[in-house]
């Protein structure tokens, strides 16, 4: 009887949690699928007074608004120019010093990995009044070098890389020690292969984290033609009425780079992410 | 050993020769900004002009007077008490619920609910721009459904913090369920397997071993989460600084350092609010080590 009870119970916290799982699943999922379909609708049908789920009539002149508008494939370029490069440039770096800092030994090592460590807590944003004067005097502004400038190097990439790369056996870079092979051969030939795992998990999130940057770039540009995507975005918004259709139009567009590299490389973003909690 | 010294030299000659020129790089970007910050905190001196003058304290004290930096501070704080309590109390149910059994094709739900992670702010915000619009958003429509009256979500300077809160648990959720989901998975079987054979029910397994045990983790995942908030910015100033806004713009401590240095032009001022800022970020991340450390 006390058994049958428990079980009962048990079943109605179970519907209750199930219920509330599915709300926030909902909550998550809805406004992306919502965007999506309002980037296909009218402005007539946006204003419906009462709103429509599916387009009534697929509208692709929102599409259409965004891919002819005078600046906004520029902005879709920057973006790409700029975090790529960020990618590349960054990865690199990190690679050579986890390299340097998980094989090497030489005087003042663990002064300068833990100042590296130490750049780790400090916020951007309180960096940003210098950073800007000295972007403009060396006339930097309205430049993909100057956007890129404060993440060409990434103290969350050497740290993580150093971790990764102390888990490759010393005996592999002595064997090829003897075989005469360099320092700067081994790290091609033998570092970076086998580090292929690390450095997909930090290229991603660097080009996610670069993609995603908004405060350092609106900064940096004041021509249109300069502006990220993220900023040019924002200007989508007309002074007094709003385009939603053109607005969302431009928001999956946006959205699309992240997207394909999340469909493909799921498990190594979600790894990245979690292992990159420290970087705050 | 001529041989070994001869290799250790050419070990320092490549290890400098990168480490050099980017910690020349460190210096330039990440020293010497933070330095000049703290130098630049005791000076009046202007962004568009030359010259400066050392007032000491006085850019401090102006700055933790001035009535706009307390409601600066203040929405920061409400943004990031609200959005760090919300995420994470989501985030850990979503763990619990996506590493329990009881539903099928779970990595499809952890993969869905994991993608606000990747969106980006801007286009997140501008969603739930569309969403919180007065005259067409879904959620008035379903207010209106409902027979009550339409908020004025964005435009109402007081409740314009809630969206930005909804924005906000809306992109962390997901993260925090991933780092919770972490936690979950090293949390010994065993203390199940005894609970089950104890007759303990679902509720008290979470309660009396599921709680205790992510304790560590759940420090961790809120101190992130606070230094992440209290540094808003894209949320707050996307969404009130569009048309809908009547140009009632919710300032933020970031927001803040942003106007004093860049439409004000004071680089005293914006330096000291950047260095109560670093201070404020500092602390919490020395409280995040301290827990680390009794993680371990």
């Amino acid at each position: 009887m006390a058994k049958q009870l428990k079980v009962k119970r048990l079943h109605a916290s179970d519907y209750i949690t199930l219920a509330l799982f599915f709300i926030l699943l909902f909550i998550t999922i809805f406004p992306l699928l919502w965007m999506f379909l309002t980037s296909m609708k009218s402005s007539a049908e946006i204003n419906l007074p009462k709103p429509t789920f599916f387009p009534k009539q697929f509208y692709g002149e929102n599409y259409h608004k965004i891919f002819t508008d005078k600046y906004f494939l520029g902005y879709f370029k920057n973006s790409v120019i700029v975090a790529v490069s960020v990618t590349i440039i960054a990865v690199a770096g990190s690679m050579l010093m986890g390299y340097v800092f998980a094989k090497f030994k030489f005087p003042f090592k663990s002064l300068f990995f833990y100042m590296i460590l130490l750049t780790i807590m400090i916020p951007s944003e309180s960096t940003i009044v210098p950073l800007y004067t000295l972007a403009r005097n060396l006339k930097l502004l309205n430049t993909y070098r100057g956007m890129m400038l404060p993440s060409i190097i990434s103290s969350f990439g050497i740290f993580y890389m150093k971790q990764n790369m102390e888990q490759i056996p010393d005996s592999l870079i002595e064997a090829a020690r003897i075989d005469g092979a360099g320092n700067l051969y081994i790290f091609l030939k033998i570092i970076v292969p086998l580090s292929t795992s690390a450095m997909s998990v930090l290229s991603l999130l660097l080009f996610l984290t670069e993609w995603s940057a908004y405060l350092w770039p609106l900064i940096m540009a004041s021509k249109k033609e300069m502006f990220l995507l993220e900023i040019g975005l924002t200007y989508l918004q007309d002074e007094y009425i709003i385009d939603y259709g053109m607005m969302m139009a431009g928001c999956v567009v946006a959205l699309v780079p992240a997207l394909i590299l999340y469909i493909f490389f799921r498990n190594n973003i979600m790894e990245g992410v979690a292992s990159s909690g420290i970087k705050g | 050993m001529k041989q070994l010294n001869k290799q250790k030299t050419q070990n320092y000659i490549f290890a400098y020769s990168i480490l050099i020129p980017i910690m020349a790089l460190f210096t330039i970007i990440r020293f010497y900004p933070i330095i000049s910050t703290f130098i630049t905190s005791f000076y009046k001196k202007s962004m568009i002009r030359p010259g400066q003058t050392f007032i000491g304290l006085e850019n401090y004290i102006y700055v933790l007077k001035d009535p706009e930096f307390l409601k600066a501070f203040g929405n920061t704080a409400f943004i990031a008490f609200f959005s760090v309590v919300l995420s994470v109390i989501f985030g850990l149910f979503l763990a619990v619920k996506v590493n329990g059994k009881s539903i099928k094709g779970m990595s499809i739900f952890q993969t869905l609910l994991f993608l606000p992670v990747i969106v980006s702010m801007v286009p997140a915000t501008l969603m739930w721009q569309l969403l919180f619009d007065f005259n067409v958003g879904a959620i008035n429509y379903i207010l209106k459904a409902m027979s009550l009256k339409p908020v004025n979500w964005i435009n109402d300077i007081r409740i314009v913090r809630w969206p930005i809160i909804i924005i906000s648990v809306w992109k962390e959720m997901g993260y925090n369920m991933m780092i919770f989901y972490v936690g979950l998975k090293a949390i010994n079987k065993e203390l199940y397997e005894s609970a089950d054979m104890d007759g303990a029910n679902g509720w008290q397994k979470f309660r009396y071993i599921t709680v205790p045990q992510l304790k560590p983790v759940t420090l961790f995942v809120s101190v992130i989460s606070i230094i992440k908030f209290v540094k808003v910015f894209t949320q707050a100033i996307v969404l009130t600084s569009g048309s809908q806004s009547a140009g009632n713009i919710l300032k933020t401590a970031v927001y803040y350092i942003y106007q004093q240095g860049f439409a004000l032009h004071s680089m005293g001022r914006a330096s000291a609010a950047s260095i109560i800022l670093l201070v404020i970020v500092l602390v919490l991340t020395w409280l995040q080590m301290m827990i680390s450390k009794e993680k371990d």
